[in-house]
């Protein structure tokens, strides 16, 4: 651990140790008060663990509260104190896990609404349960508990809400759901199994939601539906995650510790005008702090974060390129077998054939230039053998195992890598981030120093060496897509694709683009490109497949296929030059 | 005419563009070459109103009426209301919507409206594979039918001066010559166009004038036929080496 980390851990020790000593010498209101900081910290920092990364808004937090709440009023009489707690983080669980394989294919405005009926749902379930089987709507908890021993217990739990979010932040699942979070179709590029990553995040905060209702349940003696599932804890701590930063790991902190506060004070001060003070407060936070508390601090801080985290790497940089592509190179062995087949392949869009019966072969270390008109289905196709679509009929194989019907995240696992016709780099992110993203999801991944490593030599290798902590929105257009080669390389593939990546570069600069390519295939890689380049597929390509309207009208080395009189018509035009 | 006079413009502390000059008037094509970052889109935003200029810059434009307007520091719709329009790189299609709703989109300017059907005919004129496909959603056609939509919906705007960011990105060779073909006719309406390519050998052949611009500063100019001899133009734009290939 380094020394920053080791100040880091023995001042969290610390402020820890003081907050514990607060019920000693606090009592009656300021001991409420601690515990109302201390849940609503646990809750928005659970939210923000999976909400933050993911951009998916949920306003499941009632829902989960209320369950480990009711978890705690059923089994109080029965248990002790501490397997209630499992208990409930156990229901907590397995309702996460349920609910979230059923939904968390939706995205966007569909999954907060349907995050809000969620809550709505339970609520409505333990109503009817509690009226028709158990004979009355409330439930008295006789828990043997004070607030401090509540207050303490709200302790242990945000130390490990921050811990686990502490760690998460550090680990391959917290990279692969910022990376989600940009672009979820990137991610499964990248060998991101997006649902199980998403999954997985949804279920440890809600965990820690439902611990959080079972601890506060004894605070109320009585409970019922409407109190254990108010809907305006979820609102409440969304705007507190928000209002904090969602992106950080403190930012909810941040949101929390003032906005209870304030609540506090609108309470004690107006308490008849309590919502429309707060409605104006709230217009005027959003007015003057766009981007948080946290945005505020980074807005100072950021600067000279960025100047520390340059320092020089390029020596080693060189020591490790040769071992980029040392998976393509294991398996060049004497072998003619195609790598990439494609048999009778068909895709329709409604009534739009957009492939139609298309068969080639891939050999193995060769470039296949896949051209035709604008539309004729090229694009289509490289999204089939990528797995960002699935195919009606036909059969891709990839070394002679079938792969048409696997997701995309497991095809990029199995050496297939791409670049996206209109880039698609991860803008928030820096260059070096976008990078690790491709090296982190494939066998064996890649992560921490060594990851580190080969990304600055992957960024070098493409000509982004001075771009490193640059983030990839900021890079102009051709740089983009040099990143996306770059990201693409680090899932060190068998086969890449290339869609018009050579497009949109000047004769000067085609020349190096063509060299990098010929020197990836030199290298072991086999290669398809979609191009209308016509100098880059000539120089460049030992075979061509021509397309029209989705299907196959051509196929041969480009000197023959170019002068085809029925590859003129549709899609060279006459030459003139 | 458009005259743009001392432009230059910053991203941070990055110089992007140092002092650049240029007009273009009407039924003329001029042609921006230049390596990729170079400052061209930068440029083309710039008098599009979408990047601000640095103080010192004149913005020029004068239309049909002959009365001459000042764009420096306009907003962008202000500046498409006074009749520049800009296809940025990447197309900026609505993908959402139909290629229709793409294209009145374009006449939603004040001085479109009144002819909105009768240039909506024009556009579909130049580019008549656009006309089946009316009700169509744009996201799910082809790149190079995007294109045709993106140039469309700026033609719509009935605009005097036409900025393009590098129109030929992804389209096919034959669709390429057309489009080539296009310009040329949209010259013949009057409009004149400013175009930033990296098919430096087509744009030069149908351009009238051409401007070479270096690390942000205009470096060499003059007609199209001349750069097109030029050595050193085409060492640096046309890749002699790219040409010999293509050749043998």
């Amino acid at each position: 651990m380094s020394v920053l980390g080791v100040a880091y851990a023995a001042a969290a020790i610390a402020v820890t140790a003081a907050l514990a000593a607060v019920p000693l010498v606090a009592s009656g209101y300021h001991l409420a008060l601690g515990i109302s900081l201390l849940y609503f910290t646990v809750l928005a920092t659970a939210w923000a663990l999976f909400s933050g990364p993911t951009h998916y808004i949920s306003l499941a937090t009632a829902a989960f509260f209320g369950i480990g709440a009711y978890t705690t009023a059923v089994l109080t009489d029965f248990l002790p104190w501490p397997l209630v707690l499992v208990a409930a983080a156990a229901v907590g669980l397995v309702v996460a896990l349920i609910v979230g394989l059923s939904t968390l294919r939706l995205s966007g405005i569909y999954f907060v609404i349907f995050s809000f009926g969620l809550a709505e749902f339970i609520r409505q379930l333990v109503t009817w349960y509690e009226v028709n089987i158990h004979g009355s709507v409330g439930r008295y908890i006789f828990a043997e508990t004070t607030s401090e021993g509540i207050y303490w217990r709200l302790l242990v739990l945000m130390a490990m809400v921050l811990g686990a979010g502490w760690l998460i932040r550090q680990s391959r699942l917290g990279l692969a759901v910022r990376v989600i979070g940009q672009d979820e179709t990137v991610a499964r590029h990248c060998g991101i199994d997006a649902t199980r990553a998403k999954l997985a995040l949804f279920a440890l905060s809600a965990v820690f939601m439902t611990v959080t209702g079972a601890i506060m349940a004894p605070r109320w003696t009585y409970i019922d539906p409407a109190i254990a599932f108010n809907p305006v804890l979820s609102f409440e701590v969304v705007i507190m995650a928000l209002f904090g930063g969602a992106g950080t790991l403190l930012g909810p902190l941040l949101g929390a510790v003032p906005l209870v506060l304030l609540f506090e004070l609108l309470i004690g001060n107006f308490p008849n005008y309590f919502s429309i003070v707060l409605g104006t407060v709230f217009v005027l936070i959003v007015y003057a702090l766009p981007h948080g508390v946290i945005g505020l601090l980074e807005a100072k801080l950021l600067p000279l974060r960025r100047a520390a985290l340059v320092t020089g790497m390029s020596s080693f940089a060189e020591k490790v390129m040769g071992q980029v592509w040392s998976r393509a190179a294991d398996r060049t062995a004497a072998n003619d077998a195609p790598v990439l087949q494609l048999d009778n392949v068909r895709k329709a869009f409604g009534g739009l054939v957009a492939v139609d019966s298309l068969s080639f072969d891939l050999r193995r270390g060769e470039i296949l230039g896949l051209i035709g008109p604008n539309g004729s289905g090229k694009t289509t196709a490289l999204n089939l053998i990528s797995g960002a679509i699935t195919l009606d009929s036909g059969d891709i194989k990839l070394e002679g195992c079938p792969i048409a019907m696997l997701p995309a995240h497991h095809i990029a696992q199995r050496g297939v890598a791409r670049t996206f016709q209109l880039v698609r780099v991860l803008g928030a992110s820096t260059c070096l981030e976008n990078v690790i993203a491709g090296l982190a999801f494939h066998a064996p991944p890649l992560w921490g120093r060594e990851a580190e490593h080969r990304g600055r030599a992957l960024l070098s290798r493409v000509g982004l060496d001075e771009k490193i902590d640059t983030p990839a929105g900021q890079l102009t257009y051709i740089d983009q897509k040099r990143l996306e080669l770059a990201r693409a390389l680090a899932l060190a593939p068998d086969v890449m694709l290339l869609d018009e990546w050579l497009a949109g570069l000047n004769p000067s600069e085609l020349q190096v683009g063509i060299a990098l390519v010929n020197a990836l295939r030199e290298e072991g890689l086999t290669i398809i490109i979609v191009e209308h380049v016509m100098d880059a597929i000539r120089s460049l390509c030992d075979h061509c497949v021509v397309m029209n309207t989705g299907r196959k009208i051509a196929e041969g080395p480009p000197a023959i296929v170019l002068a085809d009189r029925d590859v003129i018509r549709a899609y060279l035009g006459d030459a003139d030059d | 005419m458009i005259e743009v006079a001392g432009v230059s413009a910053f991203y941070g502390k990055h110089c992007a563009l140092d002092g650049v000059s240029l007009t273009v008037t009407r039924g003329e094509i001029v042609v921006i070459l230049g390596a990729n970052g170079a400052g061209k889109t930068t440029l083309l935003k710039v008098i599009g109103g979408l990047v601000p200029a640095a103080p010192g810059a004149r913005i020029f434009i004068s239309g049909a009426d002959l009365v001459c307007r000042d764009l420096t520091g306009t907003a962008a719709h202000r500046i498409v209301e006074a009749g520049v329009a800009l296809v940025p790189e990447g197309r900026g299609i609505f993908g959402e919507l139909t290629v229709r709703e793409n294209l009145l989109l374009g006449a939603y300017p004040a001085r479109a409206r009144a002819n909105e059907a009768s240039n909506l005919n024009m556009v579909l004129g130049l580019f008549p594979p656009l006309q089946e496909r009316l009700r169509q959603t744009v996201r799910t056609m082809s790149g190079g039918e995007q294109q045709m939509v993106a140039i469309g919906r700026a033609l719509m705007s009935a605009p005097e001066i036409l900025l393009l960011d590098e129109p030929s990105l992804g389209l096919s060779p034959i669709m390429c010559k057309e489009l080539f073909q296009i310009l040329a006719r949209i010259r013949t309406a009057g409009l004149g166009i400013l175009l930033v390519e990296q098919n430096a050998k087509q744009s030069l052949k149908i351009a009238d004038r051409g401007y070479l611009i270096e690390s942000g500063r205009i470096v060499g100019a003059g007609t199209g036929a001349a750069l097109k001899d030029d050595p050193a133009v085409q060492r640096a734009y046309l890749g002699a080496s790219a040409v010999h290939v293509a050749a043998s």
